[in-house]
C-alpha cells in the first residue's frame, strides 16, 4: 500500500466519522427535543462567517471561515450535562490537479471540532464539592484576555489573531467552596495535547528562526515531535487554586504542573541538499515540563477598576539545543565542523505578568489600559518583551453601535534599542447590534515593527475583517 | 342621617388621624416603612419581560428569571433572545456586583465606574438593578404632600457609591410605596424617570411594571413582572459566583 492510498483512506474513515457524528448530533437533538419531560434539552448556539482580505496583496483573501456553533445543555436539579460542538467551512481549497476535484472534501474543506462535551454533578458527595468531568475549557485568571495563569488547556492558535482560544481537553475537575467567599479548585488533566499552530497566512508566526551559516540557504525542513509518554503521569497536567475574597478584592493564588504546548527545539541537524549552496535541516522538538506559581487579583480604586495577574515558571530542566553542523564538514568555506550547544531554555524561574485598569467616562467612553510583560510564546528568564494594551471605545443608537476606534498596543522587545525592536498593532472595530441576535462587525489589523517581536512577524499581513453572527 | 353623620365624621377621623401619624413619621421612618413593605417578603423569584422602546419607536423584548432574597440580594438572568440568554447578573450586600457573560465562561467584578453603565442594552442601570434598602441608602427629605402623595429629595448617605446625586420619590402613604421616582446626575441634571405600577399577590406587594425612562437617550424600558412566587425558600446558594457561572 502506498502513502497516497493510505491517505485516501483515512480521508474517507476521516469523512465516515464526522458524518457519523453529525447522525449521532441530529439524533440525539431530535430525541431530546421531543422529550416532554421537564427540563428540556437546551439547543443553542450560533451561525457565524468570518471574512478577511488583505490590504496589499492584491487584496487576496485572508481568512474565509463559515461556522456553526452549536451548544447543547440540559440540566436537572443536581446536573448538568453540556455540549459544544463547531461545523465549519474553513479555508480555502488547495488543489493541485484535476484529480483533487473528484474529491469533494478538497474542493469544499470542511472540518467538526467537538470543543467542550462534560457534565456537571452538583453538590457531590458534599454540599460544597462540584465535580465536572469531560472535555472542557477551564478559564482562569482575572485580566482581560492576556492571563498569564491560564495554563491548563492547549491554546487554539489555528486563528493566529485570537491568542485567547483554549482548546477543550478531558479533565476531572473538583471545586470545594469552603464557604461564601473561599473555594478551593483541584483540577488533573490525563492526556496532553499540544496547541495546534496557525493556518493560512499565518502558519509560522510562531516558529523559531534558524540562522544559517553565512552563504547557505534552506532546501527542506524535517522535524519530529518527541512527545510526552501517553500514560497516567507523564503526559498529564495537575493544577490547583485557591480562590476568594479580601478587602473588597477577589484574588487567587494557582499551581500547575503542566507543559509547554508550544515546542522547543533540542536537537537540529543540518545537511547538505542536493542544489548547491543550500542545507537540509532535521529537527526534534519536545514539550518541556514545568511548575507554575500564579496569582491574581480583580478590585477597584475608587471609581477605577484594576487587575493583576502574574505567573512565575520553574522549568524542570534546562532546555540545550544541540546544533550539529558535522555533516557539512567543509561545506562551503568557513563553515563551522563542530556541534554548538545553545540554552534555549534555562532553568531559571522566569515571570509573566498584566495588570491593567478600565474606567467608564462619564459621557460613556470606556477606557481600558494594560501593561504586559511576556506573550504566552515569550520562554525561558530574560526573553519576556513589554507591551502596552490600550483599548478606547463607546456604544451609541441606545447600544445598538458600538465603536472602537482605538484598540491595539505597543510592544519593545529590547529597551537598549527600542527604535530597532519595537512592534505596534491597531485593530479598530466597528459592531452593529441593531437586530435581535444578529451582530455585523467590521474591523482592520495593521501591523508594524522592526525586530524581533510577534508582532513585527505580521507586518505584511495587514487586512479589513468583516464577520455577521446570528444567535440562534 | 346620624348616621351618615357619623360616618362622615369617621371618615375625616381617620384622614386625620392619618395625616397625624405620617406627618409624624420623620423621614427615615418612612424609609423604613417602604423597606418594609417592598422586602417583606423572604424571598421571591419572578419572570421578567422588558419591553425596549428607542428615542425612534423601535421596540425590542429581552426576557429574565430574577430571584431575590430580602432586601440584600438578587440575581437576574436573561433567558432570551439568545443572543443574551445566559447573561447573568448578580448583586450581592455591601456595593458587590458580579456579572457574568457566557461566551468570556467567568465571571467579571462590575467596578464603581460600571454602575452608570445600562445593562444590556435596557434603560436600567447596574445600579438601577442592584439591591438597596431606601433606609440603608438614602436620607431623606420630605419635600411636599400632594393629596395621598408624599414626594420626598433622597441623597445617598456617606460612603454609599451612587452614581445619582438625588432621588425625588413620590410615595403612595397608604402602602408606603413608591409610585414614581426621578433620579438627577452629580451635575444636578434629571436624567432618568421610572414611573412604578404596583400589585397585590396574598399579603405580598410586587412591582407589576416598572416603567424606566431615560431622558439623556430618549429611550425607554418596561419591566413588567409575572409568575411571581414568594416564599419558596430559595437557598443562598442561589446568590453566590458559584451558581452564576454554573447553574
Amino acid at each position: 500500500m502506498n502513502q497516497q492510498t493510505l491517505f485516501k483512506i483515512i480521508d474517507k474513515t476521516s469523512v465516515a466519522m464526522k458524518i457519523l457524528m453529525i447522525i449521532m448530533i441530529c439524533l440525539l437533538t431530535t430525541y431530546y427535543a421531543k422529550a416532554e419531560e421537564p427540563p428540556r434539552l437546551q439547543i443553542g448556539g450560533e451561525l457565524l462567517t468570518d471574512q478577511r482580505m488583505f490590504i496589499e496583496q492584491e487584496n487576496d483573501w485572508a481568512w474565509n471561515e463559515n461556522r456553526l456553533n452549536l451548544r447543547l445543555e440540559k440540566r436537572t436539579e443536581r446536573i448538568r450535562f453540556f455540549g459544544n460542538v463547531w461545523l465549519r467551512h474553513l479555508g480555502e481549497p488547495t488543489l493541485t490537479g484535476s484529480h483533487e476535484l473528484l474529491i469533494r472534501d478538497n474542493v469544499q474543506p470542511w472540518n467538526l471540532n467537538l470543543r467542550e462535551a462534560y457534565f456537571e454533578v452538583r453538590e457531590f458527595l458534599s454540599d460544597d464539592i462540584d465535580l465536572k468531568i469531560g472535555r472542557q475549557i477551564i478559564n482562569w485568571g482575572t485580566a482581560d484576555y492576556f492571563n498569564p495563569t491560564n495554563m491548563l488547556n492547549p491554546m487554539d492558535l489555528e486563528d493566529a489573531l485570537d491568542f485567547s482560544r483554549k482548546n477543550g481537553a478531558l479533565a476531572l475537575n473538583v471545586n470545594w467552596f469552603i464557604n461564601s467567599e473561599w473555594s478551593f479548585q483541584g483540577v488533573y488533566l490525563p492526556h496532553f495535547s499540544p496547541a495546534n499552530l496557525p493556518i493560512g497566512p499565518f502558519a509560522g508566526v510562531f516558529h523559531s528562526q534558524i540562522e544559517l551559516p553565512q552563504g547557505l540557504q534552506l532546501a527542506n525542513y524535517r522535524d519530529v515531535l518527541e512527545l510526552p509518554r501517553n500514560n497516567v503521569s507523564e503526559g498529564a497536567t495537575i493544577g490547583f487554586r485557591l480562590k476568594g475574597f479580601v478587602l473588597g478584592t477577589d484574588i487567587s493564588l494557582s499551581y500547575i504542573y503542566g507543559r509547554e504546548h508550544l515546542p522547543l527545539a533540542d536537537l537540529v541537524m543540518l545537511s547538505p541538499a542536493d542544489q548547491p549552496g543550500k542545507v537540509n535541516i532535521d529537527g526534534n522538538l519536545i514539550f518541556p515540563r514545568y511548575h507554575m506559581a500564579g496569582a491574581d487579583m480583580a478590585g477597584t480604586i475608587g471609581n477605577v477598576g484594576v487587575w493583576a495577574e502574574a505567573a512565575v515558571f520553574f522549568p524542570e530542566r534546562e532546555v540545550i539545543m544541540t546544533t550539529d553542523f558535522s555533516q557539512l564538514h567543509g561545506f562551503p568555506q568557513g563553515t563551522p565542523m563542530f556541534m554548538r550547544d545553545s540554552v534555549v531554555l534555562s532553568q531559571k524561574p522566569y515571570m509573566r505578568y498584566i495588570i491593567g485598569a478600565d474606567y467608564t467616562f462619564g459621557n460613556g467612553i470606556y477606557l481600558n489600559v494594560q501593561y504586559l510583560h511576556g506573550f504566552f510564546n515569550e520562554r525561558g528568564r530574560g526573553n519576556q518583551n513589554d507591551y502596552l494594551l490600550l483599548a478606547v471605545e463607546r456604544n451609541f443608537l441606545g447600544d445598538r453601535l458600538l465603536v472602537r476606534p482605538i484598540a491595539g498596543g505597543l510592544g519593545i522587545a529590547d529597551w537598549q534599542n527600542p527604535e530597532e525592536n519595537y512592534s505596534v498593532f491597531f485593530t479598530p472595530k466597528i459592531i452593529f447590534r441593531g437586530i435581535d441576535n444578529l451582530e455585523l462587525t467590521l474591523g482592520a489589523y495593521v501591523f508594524g515593527g522592526k525586530g524581533n517581536s510577534i508582532f513585527t512577524k505580521f507586518s505584511e499581513l495587514d487586512m479589513i475583517t468583516f464577520s455577521a453572527r446570528v444567535s440562534f | 342621617m346620624k348616621k351618615s353623620q357619623g360616618l362622615l365624621f369617621l371618615l375625616f377621623a381617620g384622614l386625620f388621624l392619618s395625616s397625624g401619624t405620617l406627618s409624624a413619621l420623620t423621614p427615615t421612618e418612612i424609609l423604613r416603612r417602604m423597606d418594609e413593605v417592598m422586602f417583606q417578603p423572604g424571598d421571591q423569584t419572578s419572570n421578567a419581560r422588558m419591553i425596549m422602546v428607542d428615542r425612534h419607536g423601535n421596540e425590542r423584548v429581552r426576557e429574565a428569571t430574577i430571584w431575590q432574597k430580602g432586601g440584600e440580594k438578587r440575581l437576574f438572568r436573561f433567558t432570551s433572545p439568545a443572543s443574551e440568554a445566559g447573561i447573568a447578573f448578580l448583586s450581592l450586600p455591601n456595593d458587590l456586583m458580579y456579572l457574568y457573560l457566557p461566551a468570556f465562561g467567568r465571571e467579571r467584578r462590575i467596578a464603581a465606574h460600571l454602575k452608570n453603565q445600562n445593562f444590556a442594552g435596557t434603560d436600567f442601570t447596574y445600579e438601577d438593578l442592584e439591591v438597596r434598602r431606601y433606609a440603608e441608602t438614602f436620607s431623606g427629605t420630605i419635600l411636599r404632600q400632594e393629596g395621598n402623595l408624599i414626594v420626598m429629595e433622597l441623597r445617598p448617605l456617606p460612603g454609599i457609591t451612587s452614581d445619582y446625586s438625588r432621588i425625588v420619590v413620590t410615595v403612595n402613604r397608604t402602602n408606603f410605596l413608591p409610585e414614581k421616582t426621578e433620579a438627577y446626575d452629580r451635575g444636578g441634571n434629571l436624567v432618568k424617570s421610572a414611573t412604578h405600577t404596583w400589585a397585590r399577590q396574598g399579603e405580598f406587594w410586587f412591582p407589576q411594571e416598572i416603567h424606566m425612562r431615560d431622558l439623556r437617550r430618549g429611550s425607554s424600558t418596561r419591566m413588567i413582572m409575572r409568575n411571581v412566587r414568594f416564599n419558596t425558600n430559595l437557598s443562598d446558594q442561589i446568590f453566590t459566583v458559584r451558581n452564576l457561572t454554573s447553574f
